[in-house]
């Protein structure tokens, strides 16, 4: 993996420590400003979103509207809100609302659970087979370095279950990881928090999702139940498709590099940077693309600082670019259709056997 | 309500829209209509933002009508907006309650600090008309309703609590000696001092300009308590109000002539000290501090006497915090395990699981933080 220098990591490590030292001086009320305007118009499409679906019985054409503006308040709770709340990249206002310790989110899964394993796991060991459990998330192959097993001829279909029932994916990541369930616990494991807790704060989270999208509100719109129920789900599908489109198109695209545990041991902050930046890629598109992937369409400038507020990444990508093409450093970026398209390819060419003998992580 | 249907309303809310309070999930929509409307805490508009002298300034404040009102004496907690970031930080009240009745306003006389963040940005940060937060007035620095003399020892913008005790207690008609000894280099409120000492024959006040008399000296603190408290009266109570070695020096003075602890009450104005207590508890040994949420660790050296905020902020987190001296309840935290000790009251927790204020407090041995 390792084609610089260790002195050229060292620059890199330090141009890009600059290039984030600029940017979070001019951090501040715009900021501020911005991430209450989002959870704004969170609030106004949720709120008629919701009304517009009772309304549907006086013409359909207000449950489609309820649909879609129900469908956009979740993924802006989820994406450029959420996501980018828990990440800490506000906590600087001191916000008891906006903030990375209190902040939950409209969606099935625990956002401390999520923090626990996202914010950690997957930003810490990026791409790191065998340590990053975001990497296919034990479910598919993506690479060769994993050995063909009769399973992945279906993860196609995998794939599309998942994305259908992302949320609940999600939600379940970490007890997954930990065996909670189902699986041989591994030994000698030592966690902060215990299987009991996480299995209680699962069943109280999903229970609440549960009971407001196909209880609570179908119920008080009597007449309206069953559209009410039809229209929230099909909101939280439409949520979970995007959701799960937009991860995919930032790590799972055709040149995103995988590492393996033995390059990454003892890496230095350059080294660091360089597996962030292989192990991502970036989607173009207009601004409000941006805002609907919570800026994850610049997961490369995601992954090397994570805690700025998201919409400067815009501003930092030139710098960033540059600084890749001054290293030789793939910047992987493209248009969403192009990149979901090496995505899909990604999966369906790994669920076969490779040609020759399938080399085989340690 | 009882406690089961407020859990029940808490799970409702929870579950329909993420907040503990279905307020707070509509609160930035309201607010950007009605900016003096709030769920949790108060809103205040400021009425009138005026300087007292070259490095005091005065806020003039008009709090929602859920606001509760104030005894002399007590302090609020003000939140401001800088930048983007909340940030809060305590000042009393230097108006009286009166005034408040009359007119719904208070009245914040604040010291700019030289290194502040806060204190500086006031006068020019603020806009007459616009919206800051506030909390229910607090602290247990009152005049005490006993029929005997009092005495007011005041330092420098220590003098705001005890401006709206002596207005206070003119307003309710005192009908004892009230004496005010005044301290400082450039003396506030000249005018309502002596408009008060007209009003009220029974009110008089004294400056003494520290650069001259010098700051607390043993005798002329001595020959002015005579000279304000003689044997013929009764007994007075004093109150005290200033810098912590202000404080700590006339309190040692007055117990050395023979007044009784109970009759000598203060407030430490500014930063409250850190009590150098129990160096032997806390600071000896290193300890490990934990974060289960984020899950980090860091080793605190011995000798470390920093708080687990700073500790945490060492660690690169950042957690919820305001006054950072450990008044506003905004750093506390659940401790999950371990001991800690309160700088300022030098008590030592126990092991078990509860909030702690991150900001006043030091591990004493290894400790987990829900962080
Ligand atoms: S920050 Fe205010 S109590 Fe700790």
């Amino acid at each position: 993996m390792h084609t610089l220098s260790n002195e050229q990591f060292d620059q890199l490590a330090q141009e890009l420590d600059e290039v984030k030292g600029r940017v979070l001086q001019r951090v501040g009320q715009q900021d501020a400003d911005y991430i209450r305007r989002m959870i704004r118009i969170q609030r106004f499409s949720e709120i008629f979103g919701r009304i517009s679906l009772v309304l549907g019985f006086l013409h359909w054409s207000f449950w489609i509207v309820g649909v879609g503006l129900l469908a956009l308040a979740k993924i802006l709770d989820n994406m450029e809100i959420g996501h980018n709340v828990l990440h800490g990249q506000y906590d600087w206002m001191n916000d008891p609302y906006i903030n990375s310790n209190t902040f939950e989110w409209d969606n099935v899964c625990d956002s401390q659970s999520w923090k626990r394993t996202h914010n950690f796991e997957h930003h810490t060991y990026t791409n790191i087979l065998g340590k990053d459990r975001d990497f296919g998330y034990g479910i598919f192959r993506l690479t060769n370095e994993y050995r063909w097993k009769p399973k992945n001829i279906w993860q196609f279909f995998s794939y599309m279950t998942l994305s259908i029932l992302f949320e609940w994916g999600v939600a379940f990541h970490e007890l997954a990881g930990r065996r909670v369930f189902f699986g041989k616990k591994k030994e000698g494991e030592k966690h902060f928090v215990s299987d009991q807790e996480l299995k209680s704060a699962f069943y109280r989270k999903s229970s609440r999702q549960v009971f407001k999208d196909y209880i609570f509100f179908p119920l008080i719109s009597g007449p309206m139940f069953i559209p009410v129920l039809l229209g929230n789900l099909t909101a939280n599908l439409i949520r979970n498709l995007w959701t799960s489109t937009i991860i995919f198109c930032g790590h799972f695209t055709e040149g995103v590099h995988v590492f393996k545990e033995e390059d990454c041991a003892n890496e230095s902050r350059g080294q660091w940077y360089y597996r962030q930046m292989l192990g991502s890629s970036n989607l173009q598109g207009p601004k409000w693309f941006h805002i609907l992937t919570g800026h994850l369409s610049c997961q490369i400038e995601h992954h090397l600082f994570p805690d700025i507020p998201a919409p400067r990444y815009i501003e930092v990508a030139p710098d960033v670019q540059r600084i890749a093409a001054k290293y030789g450093i793939e910047y992987n970026t493209g248009s969403f259709w192009k990149q979901y398209g090496t995505v899909l390819k990604r999966i369906i060419r790994h669920s076969f056997p490779d040609r020759g003998q399938p080399a085989m992580a340690s | 309500m009882s406690l089961s249907l407020r859990k029940t309303t808490e799970w409702m809310s929870f579950a329909l829209c993420n907040h503990k309070q279905v307020g707070a999930f509509f609160e930035p929509l309201i607010q950007s209509y009605l900016p003096g409307w709030t769920v949790n805490g108060f809103r205040a508009q400021i009425k009138d933002i005026g300087r007292e002298s070259g490095s005091v300034v005065s806020l003039t404040l008009r709090p929602d009508q859920s606001w509760q009102g104030f005894q002399a004496g007590q302090y609020i907690n003000l939140t401001v907006e800088i930048n983007g970031a909340k940030l809060t930080r305590c000042f009393s009240i230097s108006s009286s309650p009166e005034t408040y009745r009359m007119t719904g306003t208070v009245r914040l006389t604040i010291r700019e600090q030289d290194q502040g963040v806060v204190t500086p940005w006031l006068a020019t940060g603020l806009k007459k008309g616009g919206y800051v937060s506030l909390s229910a007035a607090c602290g247990e620095f009152v005049v005490q309703r006993n029929g005997v003399p009092k005495v007011f020892i005041a330092a420098g913008v220590g003098i705001t609590p005890i401006l709206s005790m002596l207005s206070d207690l003119v307003d309710q008609g005192e009908s004892k000696p009230v004496k005010l000894l005044y301290y400082g280099s450039d003396h506030l409120f000249r005018s309502e001092l002596s408009a008060l000492e007209s009003a009220k024959s029974n009110f008089s006040f004294d400056f003494l300009n520290t650069r001259e008399s010098g700051y607390f000296d043993r005798e002329t603190v001595q020959r002015l308590l005579e000279q304000y408290a003689p044997e013929q009266f009764e007994k007075p109570d004093y109150y005290i109000c200033g810098p912590g070695e202000m404080i700590t020096s006339v309190e040692q003075i007055l117990k050395d002539s023979g007044v009784s602890p109970e009759r000598i009450h203060f407030e430490f104005f500014g930063v409250p000290r850190a009590l150098d207590v129990q160096v032997s508890e806390s600071g000896q040994a290193s300890r490990a501090v934990a974060f289960s949420q984020t899950q980090a660790e860091v080793s605190v050296e011995p000798g470390d006497r920093r708080t687990l905020l700073e500790i945490a902020e060492g660690a690169g987190l950042n957690p919820v915090h305001g006054c950072r001296a450990g008044v506003c309840h905004q750093c506390s935290c659940r401790k999950l395990g371990g001991r800690v000790q309160n700088i300022l009251t030098g008590q030592v927790s126990d092991g078990g699981a509860e909030l702690v204020q991150l900001c006043i407090s030091q591990p004493v041995d290894d400790v987990e933080l829900a962080l």
